[in-house]
Formats: C-alpha cells, sequence, structure tokens
C-alpha cells in the first residue's frame, strides 16, 4: 500500500514535469520581448522674432524680413540685415527643418515654389548671412526642407526672409504659418 | 528509493516554476523597459540628467546650478529620441514625452464685439489663451452696456470657452477680457522623410497606431508635464518594414508668423 501510494505521487510528479516543461519554455519565449529605451537629451529652441506683420502688399513686388524690412544692401547679405536668429538651446546637435502653407483669408494665397508666382500666388524664400542675392535665397515649400543642419548646442543661425506676390483677386487679409521644427542631427 | 527519484524530480519542478512565475505573470503585450545602463533619470527627473552619451562642450562647461536655472526658464522636450525594440502586432509599447514650459503666466486682454439676439442672456464666449488654473475667479469682465450685469458661470477648457450669464437681450455691446493665461502646447504626429539610415517611413495605418494621451496638454509657469505615447499594432496588421522611424512634434501655441516645434524621433525596430 505504501509502495503505491509513492508510484500515485511520482506519477503525479511526472506528469507535472511533462506538463510544465513546454508551457515555461513558451512563456519565456514570448515576453520580454518589446522594450523601450532612451537618453536623457532634450530639445529645445529659440527664435528671436516670431510674427511678421506686413500689413498692406502691393500686388507683383518683394516685401522684406529684414532689418528695417528692406532688401539687404550690400550684397551678399550681412549679419546686420538678419531680422531673427534661431539658437539650439538644447543639450544636441540639432538639425532644423523649415516649411510653410497655404495662406487662408478670403480665396487665399497658393506658396509657389518655382519663382513664377500666378495669380492669387507668393512665393516665400529665407536667406542667411553670406547669402549672394534674393535670387539665391531658399524656397519655403509646404514640405519641410533643411533649414540649418547640425547646429551645435548653443550655437545660433540668423536668417530672413521675404514674400514675392503677383496679381490678387480680393482684397481680404490672409495669414500663413511657418513652422520650423529642431530634431536630433544623426 | 522513491523518494530519492521524487526530491530529483521536484527540484527541477521547482526551479522551473520560479523561472516561469515572473514570466506567466506579465502579459503577452507587455511593455518591458530595461534598465539604462549609461545614461540616467530619464523619467524620473524633472530636468534631463547632465550624464548622457551626447553631452557637448558648452553643456559640459556650464556649471551644473546655472544649467538647472536655465533649463527651468526655457521651454524644451525631452528624450529626443525614442528606440522600440521586438515590437510586433498584438503589443503595445509606451514611453513618456517630457514637455517643460519655461514661460512664465502672462496678462491677456482681449476685446470682442457682441450682439445678443432676443431673449439670450447667456453666451459662450471662446478666449484666445488657456485660463490660468482654470479660475473663472481671477477673470475680469467689462461691458461698454450699462444694462448687462455679467457673471461668469463656467469655463471649459476643451475649447477655452467662458459661459457668462446677464446679458441685455437684443443688445450690443463691446466686452473687455482680461485673465491670466498659462501656456498651451500641442503634440502630433507627423512622418518625416528624414530618416535614421537603415529605416523606412512608417507605414501610414502608423497614425492610427499612435495614441496621444494629451495632445493640447496646458502647462502652468515652469511646470513640466509628461505626455504618454503609446503605439499599439494591431493583431492583424501587416508590417512591411523591419525598421521604421515615426515622429512626434511638440510645442507652444504661439499664433505667431512662426512656429516653433521640437521633433521626437521613435525608431521602431519589429520582431523577426
Amino acid at each position: 500500500m505504501k509502495n503505491f501510494l509513492k508510484l500515485r505521487i511520482l506519477a503525479v510528479v511526472i506528469a507535472l514535469t511533462l506538463a510544465l516543461i513546454p508551457a515555461g519554455s513558451v512563456m519565456a519565449a514570448s515576453t520580454a520581448d518589446v522594450t523601450v529605451t532612451a537618453t536623457p537629451e532634450y530639445l529645445a529652441m529659440t527664435n528671436s522674432e516670431n510674427t511678421w506683420a506686413i500689413g498692406a502688399v502691393a500686388e507683383s513686388t518683394t516685401v522684406w524680413w529684414t532689418v528695417g524690412d528692406v532688401a539687404p544692401d550690400p550684397e551678399p547679405f550681412e549679419l546686420s540685415d538678419m531680422k531673427s536668429m534661431v539658437i539650439n538651446t538644447g543639450s544636441i546637435a540639432s538639425d532644423v527643418k523649415i516649411k510653410g502653407i497655404d495662406f487662408t483669408g478670403g480665396v487665399g494665397w497658393t506658396l509657389d515654389v518655382d519663382g513664377t508666382p500666378g495669380e492669387d500666388n507668393v512665393s516665400m524664400k529665407w536667406g542667411i548671412v553670406g547669402t549672394a542675392n534674393a535670387a539665391a535665397m531658399t524656397y519655403i515649400t509646404k514640405t519641410d526642407a533643411i533649414f540649418i543642419s547640425d547646429l551645435a548646442a548653443s550655437a545660433n543661425q540668423s536668417w530672413c526672409m521675404n514674400l514675392e506676390t503677383s496679381t490678387f483677386t480680393d482684397g481680404e487679409a490672409k495669414s500663413g504659418t511657418i513652422t520650423v521644427t529642431i530634431f536630433k542631427h544623426v | 528509493m522513491f523518494k530519492k527519484i521524487a526530491i530529483m524530480l521536484i527540484i527541477p519542478i521547482l526551479l522551473l516554476g520560479a523561472g516561469c512565475t515572473p514570466s506567466s505573470t506579465i502579459p503577452k503585450n507587455a511593455v518591458v523597459i530595461p534598465p539604462i545602463e549609461d545614461v540616467k533619470d530619464t523619467v524620473i527627473r524633472d530636468i534631463p540628467s547632465l550624464e548622457g552619451e551626447q553631452k557637448t562642450a558648452a553643456i559640459n562647461t556650464e556649471p551644473e546650478s546655472e544649467y538647472e536655472i536655465r533649463l527651468i526658464n526655457q521651454t524644451w522636450v525631452s528624450p529626443a529620441e525614442v528606440k522600440i525594440g521586438n515590437l510586433y502586432p498584438g503589443a503595445t509599447a509606451e514611453w513618456n514625452l517630457r514637455i517643460h514650459n519655461g514661460n512664465d503666466a502672462s496678462i491677456e486682454e482681449e476685446m470682442y464685439s457682441m450682439i445678443t439676439d432676443p431673449e439670450e442672456t447667456v453666451v459662450d464666449l471662446n478666449i484666445k489663451s488657456p485660463l490660468a488654473n482654470e479660475d473663472i475667479n481671477k477673470v475680469v469682465i467689462i461691458s461698454d452696456n450699462k444694462k448687462d450685469n455679467l457673471v461668469i458661470i463656467s469655463y471649459n477648457s476643451n475649447d477655452r470657452s467662458l459661459k457668462i450669464s446677464g446679458f441685455q437681450p437684443q443688445a450690443k455691446r463691446i466686452l473687455t477680457v482680461k485673465y491670466k493665461s498659462w501656456t498651451g502646447f500641442f503634440v502630433e504626429y507627423l512622418v518625416s522623410d528624414e530618416k535614421r539610415p537603415g529605416y523606412a517611413l512608417a507605414p501610414i495605418e502608423a497614425k492610427d497606431w499612435v495614441i496621444i494621451e494629451d495632445s493640447t496638454p496646458v502647462l502652468a509657469p515652469k511646470e513640466t508635464k509628461e505626455v504618454l505615447i503609446s503605439i499599439s499594432i494591431p493583431n492583424d496588421a501587416v508590417v512591411k518594414d523591419n525598421k521604421w522611424e515615426f515622429w512626434t512634434v511638440a510645442g507652444e501655441r504661439s499664433g505667431g508668423t512662426v512656429q516653433i516645434q521640437m521633433a521626437t524621433r521613435w525608431l521602431v525596430e519589429m520582431r523577426n
């Protein structure tokens, strides 16, 4: 009777062993899989001048977002022409992108990117110190494009813009936004 | 003999059991955040640590006290990059995006021209900035119509509207509203064509997989807020690329011509 009891215990133990071994393997393989890691870096940026109240704009003309709101003279562009300054106040070297949107208000203005703005189109361009002239400025498009590359922590970049108009079909007020995005340089 | 055999079998069972216990209590889609060895305090401290892989000379030479003061008084987002490994359909990964508001509270003064309809005495008025502490008792509202007897009933933070009673029906007036505001932020999902080498653009469907806990957080002056970002891939999703990247962007709702935003890279690697 005693041996019979031991045999039953042994059988239960073996059964448990066989039952647990494969289950244990499956669980181990399916867990601890997804990992999330990050480093204590931070992103920060300032831009000294965030507004551009253009006021009334004439057709087929160019308005400037520079010191004095005039075309830089002499050329190439100098620091004294620059309206604003971007500073990387974050902890890491970063890249900066820039993009625009179509202007809203009335019939709106479409942002033109090839230098030939049509009716109710405008184009916007940015320049920095050393930009040769207005023609050498870079168009602001509706998709993110590199504005500043590998800007070190605490480093800065001064910049300016202009806006070229074409013909208008209404006189409603317009508004648009330029978005500047900073992200970790790779 | 039976006793010896039984002991020999029980010991491995106990060992196996010990190995299985933690595993079996973790749901299949659990997020396992490993200890960060050479970088510290990613989630715990309000101020990012000086220690890290990407220290710069400028930061290193700055006394820590000045560094921390600067961090308090400027707006920042952390981390700059999050890596998700071994993600698979049916799994969820999450991380807190930390946003710090370096601004002080500001005093707003707004003017509105308003005409009430016949029998209209209560009006919802949308103000431009988030009301500090949602405290309607600190709002001053003045009407140039002497027949108005205005009382602010409530504030709805979702649309920044004040419910105001006591208007004279079928009358016009100029309202002046003065209040202290906090800073409204935005957090949005973004796919950028700027990718890490070896990483593809996020699948189009990923926009629905990424959940931003609070996409319009309002922060008090010098407050740091954590916004949970979760990525949950449906069981039946087919993900073509093994490694892909999406971004989240965060910034102040400034209303200016130039909008500044800070982009965190999310690098996802799928389980093979």
